[in-house]
């Protein structure tokens, strides 16, 4: 039983290396005639079997017309499978990035398909161990397909070959291509609550002027896309006013450093969990910090901004090429 | 699989489906069939419209019960094919209760093909072909709707269903001609529930008081030549030689001698096409021949293997000319001669009488006979009822009657006289369709006549109803009798009782020739199909006939692909951008995915400057089609794009014809340095 199932396995990764080697990386890829491949389906068993049914009785009562609806199926069958061909054929993929994730989740691409002059009916798009999206294109028409794939670890992800199939129209044929459009992601730590930060009196340096913070409340501001939810003003906009967000003062000196040095006694990953986890949290507060890793300073700062880069940093901290620009990073 | 489920429109799709390829069997069927698929289908529906839940195991195995009943108190071994018809629609109406997904929804329509397949097995008429057509092509639809996700959109799920059933048709034309039919594997069963019609087993005239004459076709027939004359056509089918003083009966004794023919001449051929009439015997002319696919037995009788219970076809060679065996063998001689003698006494002594008086003259004692009945006889399809002594009371007191009455006092009166005789049943005349050249034969054509036996001339057609009723035999049936009330009484709205003239008939023989090219090149294809297939191939090879079939094959496989070809788009400007990018991709500069039109303008101006305002018109009117759509009209956009793509053209001209005029001057100059040299 091992045996088998260490066979197949064995025959999954040979296959799924043979499939890369023959479909190098790509932007955008038209499937053209010749990336196409089609076999017959379960359901054309099924057909199959009806067929000869129904010959058996044209041929066991001698009747004509039965033999005549006979011959049609079997034409049918033909003309459907150049119609299950053509269905695919001539459809664009690109790439349109990915959206990030945290470990553990299932990890999220996007697709952009356009459609030929002609209609696509029924396209399955997936990733191995991903979710399989069905998308319909009228002639002519493009689409963006956010589709998962298999969770990973936190670092670079790849998602593999994107599978793109489809049985229209009687379900007789399956057509289907491969598209190595060699998207990658980066991958989170997953946040794990837990520790204490050290106080920030501790750490800082002194500070005179005060600054956007947490501790005092100076006014209402007109919200910004980006701003943390966590201090609208519910309360103003219930009456009517626009959107607003409070706003406090805070010394600079009460600024956090998030650094890799402060939980020795966990392990590599568990430390980056802890650190991501901190980086949500003060996101959430609101709360300007720093992030120091081993191979990168993130300077003191706060917003969207801060906390993506300190995410990527997290994500990027130990790969062998996190010093690089990251790719897809859009 | 996750994308397995059905849309609600797929499910519409399958009951339209089911109900068009059960409902010619639903007419034939016991009701309980068609208020079990009733049922089914409103059950689905509330099931569909989320009222009802999908029913429990318990319920289901119920109506399995109910079905299992139901087949075994409607149907029986004689109805065997009905009740498998019954069980796939039970099948069928149950599977409504659990489709799921689409592996579900696939059962009923492969069901669905198969009932369609089943109903030729009852019906094979052109209307109930082109019915199933039409189901077909629903079904079609149904199983194209389970993969077409497109909701709300009934039209291009009919019209892509078209598109594979278009190039399909000349497809399945080509198979139906060209592969080759081959006998039956096993014998089968099939239903024989119609009465028996036409002719019977016994003939006894005494019981009919009403003779009533159907337009039932019995059968068609096509003659390689000249058509016999109307007096000629008697088609004999059986001989009954019993006679037990009322009625004349096949005789029980089998194997009787088939008498010798001599000296045929004059022969011809003729194929017929016969309605199932669920009995062994052919209509065949005098003198048969030769019979194909049946036995010819004695008195000359053609029996096929097994009852004609589906319409099928032979043919026949006769002779015109011919001469019998003359000698007649005691048993027979004794069978054609007895009669009861304690009836029909008056009938009796009258032969003798007559017998005497002709000086024991065969030719003159029939005669006499047919003299006598031309007299007084009168020619009825109403005669009376006849009481014991049924000949006795038809001979001197009604002096009515039909063929029967006339065939069987003949042939009593032969054999009281000592002259074997005997009576011939089958059919007189037919109607003949000029236009297709073969004959009709209906029901109303059956006849009785009388075969007696000379001892010079063998055994001798003689049709005594000729002498009181010549028109009988010069005009057909129709004819002659459309005037009788008994005439088409059991069927006082048929078409023929209106269609005696004019137009009609000729729209009648129209659509019988129909007809019967639809017998002849569909329903009995395998009979013409080794003649037809010389002629166009010449000879039959393996080698010719795959080409036959590969050719015209490859043909209309390539018509289809080559009509889903990737076409060009009918959208002006769709076609213009696609030129604009073509001209700049050639130049280098191929548009990116990202990349707006007035992106590449601009990219493009970098190097092409001389037409900057062309590229800057076309980034302007781009840009503002953006934003506001309303101002450009997209033909501006279009004029735009196409003198861009000109201009880039002639600029890409001249660049290359001065790159080529550099490079002469360069190698020039190269050559007057090395001469220099």
């Amino acid at each position: 039983m091992l045996f088998v199932k260490r066979l197949s396995s064995l025959y999954q990764r040979r296959r799924e290396r043979w499939i890369t080697r023959r479909h190098p990386r790509v932007e955008q890829q038209r499937i053209d005639k010749r990336r196409i491949y089609i076999l017959p389906t379960a359901a054309c068993a099924g057909f199959i079997l009806l067929l000869l049914v129904m010959l058996l009785l044209a041929i066991n009562y001698e009747n004509n017309l039965i033999y005549g609806l006979t011959f049609l199926l079997v034409s049918v069958l033909l003309v459907s499978m150049v119609h299950t061909h053509n269905n695919l054929r001539d459809t664009l993929v690109s790439s349109r990035g990915h959206v990030s994730v945290y470990a553990g989740e299932k990890t999220r691409y996007r697709v952009h398909i356009r459609a030929p002059e002609h209609p696509v009916v029924g396209l399955n798009l997936s990733y191995q161990g991903g979710e399989t999206a069905v998308v319909t294109l009228g002639a002519g028409d493009e689409l963006t397909v956010e589709l998962t794939a298999a969770a990973g670890q936190r670092g670079r992800h790849h998602p593999g070959i994107l599978r793109l199939s489809a049985r229209y129209p009687m379900g007789l044929f399956r057509a289907w291509s491969y598209v190595n459009l060699g998207q990658q992601a980066w991958i989170y730590p997953k946040p794990e609550p837990g520790g204490e930060l050290p106080p920030s009196a501790a750490q800082s340096d002194t500070g005179l002027t005060e600054v956007v913070g947490n501790e005092e409340f100076s006014g209402l501001q007109e919200y910004q896309p980006g701003m943390p939810l966590g201090r609208v003003a519910w309360g103003t906009l219930a009456r009517g006013l626009p959107l607003q967000v409070k706003e406090f003062t805070e010394p600079v000196g009460d600024s956090r450093w998030l650094r890799w040095s402060f939980w020795p006694e966990l392990g590599g990953e568990e430390r980056y969990s802890r650190l991501c986890y901190w980086v949500l949290r003060l996101e959430r507060e609101g709360k300007p910090f720093g992030l120091e890793l081993p191979s990168k300073t993130l300077p003191v700062a706060s917003g969207q901004a801060q906390v993506q880069a300190a995410l990527l940093a997290l994500a990027q901290e130990g790969s062998h090429d996190s010093q690089q620009r990251s790719v897809d990073d859009e | 699989m996750m994308n397995n489920w059905l849309t609600p429109r797929a499910l519409n799709w399958q009951l339209a489906a089911l109900w068009a390829a059960v409902l010619p069997h639903l007419l034939i069927l016991p009701l309980w069939s068609t208020l079990m698929l009733v049922a089914c289908s409103g059950v689905r529906i509330q099931i569909y419209r989320g009222i009802w839940r999908f029913p429990p195991w318990y319920v289901k195995l119920a109506l399995l019960g109910l079905l299992w009943l139901g087949l075994i108190f409607s149907f029986d071994r004689d109805t065997l094919m009905r009740g498998t018809v019954a069980l796939l629609i039970g099948g069928s109406a149950f599977k409504l209760l659990e489709i799921h997904t689409r592996r579900d929804a696939l059962v009923i329509i492969y069901l669905s093909y198969l009932l369609i397949a089943i109903q030729f097995l009852f019906e094979q008429g052109i209307l109930s072909g082109l019915y199933a057509l039409v189901a077909f092509a629903v079904v079609m639809g149904s199983q194209v709707a389970l993969f077409d996700p497109r909701l709300r959109a009934p039209l291009p799920s009919l019209r892509n269903t078209f598109k594979l059933i278009l190039p399909a048709l000349p497809m399945m034309v080509l198979l139906f001609l060209l592969i080759p039919r081959i006998g039956p594997l096993w014998s089968v069963p099939l239903d024989t529930g119609a009465a028996a019609t036409g002719l019977s087993d016994s003939v006894s005239p005494g019981d009919i008081s009403s003779m009533t004459r159907s337009d039932e076709l019995a059968f068609r027939a096509g003659f390689d030549g000249p058509v016999p004359a109307n007096s000629q056509r008697y088609w004999r089918a059986l001989v009954y030689s019993d006679f037990d003083g009322r009625s004349w009966s096949l005789s029980k004794r089998l194997g009787r001698p088939l008498e010798t023919v001599n000296n045929p001449l004059g022969r011809f051929s003729y194929e017929i096409i016969m309605e199932p009439s669920h009995r062994p015997w052919l209509p065949v002319l005098d003198v048969p021949l030769s019979v194909q696919g049946a036995d010819l037995r004695g008195a000359r009788q053609a029996v096929s293997k097994s009852p004609i219970d589906k319409r099928s076809s032979y043919r026949v060679t006769s002779a015109s000319r011919f001469e019998l065996q003359s000698e007649l063998d005691a048993g027979a001689r004794e069978r054609n001669l007895a009669f009861p003698t304690d009836q029909n006494l008056r009938t009796q002594a009258l032969a003798l009488q007559w017998w005497q008086e002709a000086d024991a003259d065969l030719e003159i004692y029939i005669r006499r006979i047919a003299t006598h009945f031309n007299q007084s006889f009168v020619y009825t399809l109403q005669p009376p009822l006849l009481g014991a002594n049924s000949v006795d009371q038809f001979l001197f007191e009604s002096q009515r009657g039909f063929c029967g009455h006339f065939a069987g006092a003949t042939a009593l009166m032969l054999r009281a006289a000592g002259v074997p005789a005997r009576l011939v049943g089958g059919y007189q005349g037919g109607e003949y369709n000029a236009g297709a050249g073969y004959l009709t034969v209906r029901q109303w054509d059956a006849h009785a006549w009388v075969e007696y036996h000379d001892v010079e001339r063998g055994w001798v057609r003689f049709d005594p109803t000729a002498a009181v009723a010549p028109e009988r035999i010069e005009q057909s049936a129709e004819d002659l009798f459309a005037d009788q009330p008994g005439f088409l009484a059991d069927r006082p709205l048929s078409p023929l009782r209106f269609t005696n003239s004019g137009w009609l008939l000729e729209a009648r023989r129209a659509i019988d020739a129909l007809n019967f090219s639809w017998h002849r090149w569909v329903l009995n294809y395998q009979n013409q199909q080794t003649d037809l297939l010389r002629s166009l191939l010449g000879e039959i090879t393996p080698v010719r006939m795959a080409l036959a079939l590969l050719i015209p094959g490859a043909l209309i496989m390539g018509f289809v692909g080559f009509n889903l070809r990737p076409r060009r788009s009918k959208d002006a400007l769709i076609r213009a951008q696609q030129r604009f990018e073509r001209v700049a991709a050639g130049l280098g500069y191929k548009r990116q995915p990202s990349e707006t039109l007035g992106e590449l303008a601009r990219r493009l101006k970098t190097q092409y400057s001389e037409i900057s305002p062309a590229l800057d018109l076309l980034a302007f009117i781009e840009q503002r089609m953006r934003y506001s759509p309303d101002e450009v009209d997209r033909a501006e956009l279009i004029r735009a794009l196409n003198r861009v793509a000109k201009d880039l053209r002639r600029e890409s001209m001249k660049v290359s014809r001065q790159n080529a005029l550099a490079s002469l001057k360069s190698s020039k100059e190269r050559d007057a340095g090395s001469t220099g040299r």
